[in-house]
């Protein structure tokens, strides 16, 4: 993926609303025919500013909470880099720099969904500058989500296209709304932020009366024990054995790189990341890329590049976050191989993570998403 | 001239100044070049802009999610 239409502007934006505000008044910069004069103090990006920028202006009721939002902040893996880190001090490490070579790169300012392709995609306007008020899901949320959520919900990783994809051409506005988009407040270093996300009910509320559903399988199981997806997921793809590293092959052109293990599995673990939005006892899990030694090159690009090593152990607080968590699996489809009949899920241990999914050296927390009970096969 | 006449003759004068000095400035800012007209004569040029756009493009991946 990559960036496109990087300078080009539309005659007919200059003539929108937005294009009638005039470049200078948002980009800064200098009226004036020689370029490097007319760029000189220019913007590139003038709605990053503290989550809306100049957006703000006319968009307040909006940037008011972008500001705080996962989107904005990225704060979901800055809590769990935090935690997991602990009790060494950011400050101390390569992490920061870390960060911002790369981690950052999916960091969304407004402009970064509705008027260019994101950082991680090198940039570039989306369609001669013309603002798009959904953003396109192929340019901006696959920048980001491209490897496994855009993957398996188009079918190119996994077992399967999710349905939705398939036969209705669904793209991710349809469930995850704007609203939505612009609210997810992190408060918290779970996967599940205690915000509204995306329900399966709102479009199939049979599926959400347990006991009073035409469907049997919905009614034999009591309210808020299984997540949509452990019936309706196909196999998934996870990574493992994660390693981050610095290429730095080529002089001042520094680069994060995390050469990892593919694993195409589906698991069914215990919920551990209960909120009211995700309430249910079991979901499905997916393997998190991390190791207790994922980060140790750092420790040594720290030496090599400052002349002072960081702290050995970086991932000292290894044991604190599991590595198998809760997943939105977007490969969803109505049939799948385990909800096919009541024994095809029930008594198939292989479908369920237990102790023998696991590694030596895994975190003590995995222990807690383990199943040790695997339902027994139902007696006809 | 009385005063009455005077303050009268002022007041016109006045007014006639401040409607000749809107006058003029609204004649100027409308004669006035677009402010970002030359940063639209360059960027629409598109032939110019994809040029520049495919020297600068590098390929990525996307890689999170």
């Amino acid at each position: 993926m990559r960036g496109r239409d990087t300078y080009g502007v539309a005659k007919d934006f200059v003539e929108s609303n937005h294009g009638q505000i005039g470049c200078i008044n948002c980009h800064k910069g200098h009226n004036v025919g020689d370029k490097d004069n007319a760029h000189k103090d220019m913007v590139k990006d003038p709605s990053e500013e503290g989550g809306g920028g100049v957006c703000a202006q006319c968009h307040e009721d909006i940037t008011s909470t972008y500001k705080d939002a996962m989107h904005y902040k990225l704060g979901g893996i800055l809590d769990i880099v935090g935690t997991i880190t602990q009790p060494n001090k950011m400050a101390d490490t390569l992490l920061p720099a870390a960060w911002q070579l790369d981690c950052n790169d999916c960091h969304a300012s407004c402009g970064s969904c509705h008027v260019a392709w994101p950082a991680v995609a090198h940039g570039g306007l989306l369609d001669r500058h013309r603002f798009e008020k959904t953003p396109p899901m192929e340019k901006t949320c696959y920048g980001c989500h491209g490897s496994r959520f855009g993957g398996e919900y188009r079918g190119l990783l996994g077992a399967t296209a999710d349905v939705h994809f398939e036969k209705l051409q669904m793209v991710c506005s349809d469930c995850h709304t704007a609203n939505q988009l612009h609210n997810t407040k992190v408060t918290g270093q779970t996967r599940y932020y205690n915000t509204e996300t995306a329900r399966c009910e709102s479009c199939h509320p049979d599926a959400a009366r347990p006991g009073k559903s035409r469907i049997a399988m919905h009614n034999a199981h009591p309210k808020d024990t299984l997540a949509c997806a452990v019936c309706h997921a196909n196999e998934y793809f996870n990574c493992t054995n994660c390693h981050v590293s610095l290429d730095i092959k080529e002089a001042g052109k520094i680069k994060v790189i995390f050469p990892s293990d593919p694993l195409v599995t589906f698991k069914i673990g215990k919920n551990i990341d209960i909120t009211p939005n995700n309430p249910y006892k079991y979901n499905v899990v997916r393997h998190t890329p991390a190791k207790k030694d994922s980060l140790a090159s750092l420790t040594y690009f720290q030496a090599v590049l400052t002349g002072k090593p960081g702290p050995v152990d970086l991932i000292s607080n290894y044991d604190a976050l599991p590595t198998w968590n809760s997943a939105s699996v977007h490969s969803i489809t109505r049939k799948t191989k385990q909800n096919s009949s009541c024994n095809a899920c029930h008594g198939h241990k292989e479908l369920f993570l237990t102790k023998t999914d696991l590694e030596p050296g895994d975190p003590k927390a995995n222990q807690k998403v383990l199943v040790n009970e695997i339902p027994a096969p139902v007696k006809k | 001239m009385t005063i009455g006449k005077k303050k009268l003759t002022l007041t016109s004068a006045a007014l006639l100044g401040l409607a000749c000095t809107f006058g003029v400035a609204g004649t100027v800012h409308a004669q006035e070049a677009d402010p970002s007209s030359e940063c639209i004569k360059c960027h629409t040029d598109l032939e110019k802009m994809d040029a520049f756009g495919a020297a600068a493009a590098n390929s990525a991946a996307g890689i999170a999610g």
